[in-house]
């Protein structure tokens, strides 16, 4: 029996495929492995986007920190300075004298009109600068002003 | 650079120089892919809303740091990303378990049925079936790749993982796809032909 096998396997040999048949075969691989990830993408672009909700551009829009436009005052910081400065001196020099005692910055202002303005303007200036009210209230007002400006600056308001 | 590449780069230029309406232009063009990714990481759509929302708007906050090495959309979905796992790691889910179990894929009779007869929405529960029994992070991979088309190294840029790692996973998750959507690829592959 032993030698009956011997004999048949000696009679058997491999037969030999044509020298590209590997290459046939891994071509046939590759072409099939590219459909199915053709079909796999169209598959996944039919049916695997999901949608939010219609309304999630407009929550995100609503939730993103609108652009706040600086506040730039008309009047800037050193001008308000600067008036309250002339505010005080006026207020200061308005406090030393009477409506029927004019100031010394009242005498002094009312030389310089006289040089460079008509009677009419001088009369009008000499009384604003010789009225202890209305210096007050300039000075008031300017405060309130100043105050105002600092607190929108600072978005307190 | 893609005419679409100039084209988001010209409304992020804009909301840096303070338009902050034209983030609008982004958030519609990249939403309905964010909330996807999401919703693949989370499973849940009311959390992948709220999440991709929550992401639109740390990406528009930090803005300014995108410096436009990689594309914007790529920048986007590393922040949904980062953003969906520290959610499910406050939910207690232990992920680094949760990735490594072997999804048995159901091998029920539906897989071979004649699919052909299933209309649109069916199909696409289907689909969306076979993703969710896929681990979270590979059902995320595998949709940046086909849906996204974004390559290994962009969805290592996107998630932080390896090369090898993401090879893997996307190795892994597409051999268990093409057996759960053995009947639609079947369908598909005859359309292609």
């Amino acid at each position: 029996m032993d030698e009956l096998d011997d004999i048949i396997k000696n009679g058997l040999s491999t037969e030999k495929p044509e020298s590209n048949f590997s290459d046939a075969v891994m071509k046939q691989i590759r072409a099939m492995e590219e459909k199915e990830e053709l079909a796999m993408t169209a598959l996944f672009n039919r049916y695997a986007l999901e949608y939010p909700s219609d309304r999630f551009t407009d929550i995100v829009m609503n939730k993103v920190k609108p652009v706040v436009k600086s506040y730039r005052p008309l009047i800037s910081k050193r001008s308000w300075i600067f008036i309250s400065v002339v505010a005080m001196v006026v207020l200061i020099l308005a406090m030393t004298s009477g409506e029927n005692n004019p100031s010394t910055f009242g005498l002094y202002f009312e030389k310089f009109i006289q040089k460079s303005s008509t009677n009419q303007v001088n009369l009008f200036l000499n009384h604003i600068f010789g009225s202890r009210l209305l210096a007050l209230a300039m000075f008031v007002s300017s405060l309130l002003m100043a105050l105002d400006y600092l607190l929108r600056s600072k978005k307190l308001v | 650079m893609t005419r679409m590449e100039s084209k988001e780069q010209f409304y992020i230029d804009k909301v840096l120089a303070g338009e902050s309406e034209a983030f609008g232009f982004l958030v519609d063009a990249y939403k309905n892919m964010a909330f996807t990714l999401a919703l693949k990481l989370v499973k849940n759509r009311e959390d992948a809303e709220e999440l991709s929302q929550d992401s639109f708007i740390k990406a528009y906050q930090k803005l300014d740091t995108f410096k436009g090495d990689s594309k914007f959309s790529t920048w986007l979905y590393s922040i949904v990303y980062r953003n969906s796992i520290s959610f499910l790691r406050k939910k207690k889910l232990d992920y680094t378990d949760l990735d490594h179990v072997s999804f048995k894929i159901a091998e029920d009779s539906q897989v071979s049925d004649p699919i052909n007869i299933l209309k649109y929405e069916e199909q696409k529960k289907y689909v969306q079936k076979a993703l969710d029994r896929l681990p979270e992070i590979d059902a995320f991979l595998i949709t940046l790749y086909y849906l996204n088309e974004s390559s290994v190294e962009e969805i290592e840029e996107i998630t932080g993982l390896s090369n090898s790692n993401v090879k893997t996973k996307l190795f892994r998750a597409r051999k268990k796809l093409q057996e759960s959507l053995k009947g639609l690829l079947k369908d598909e592959m005859k359309s292609i032909v």
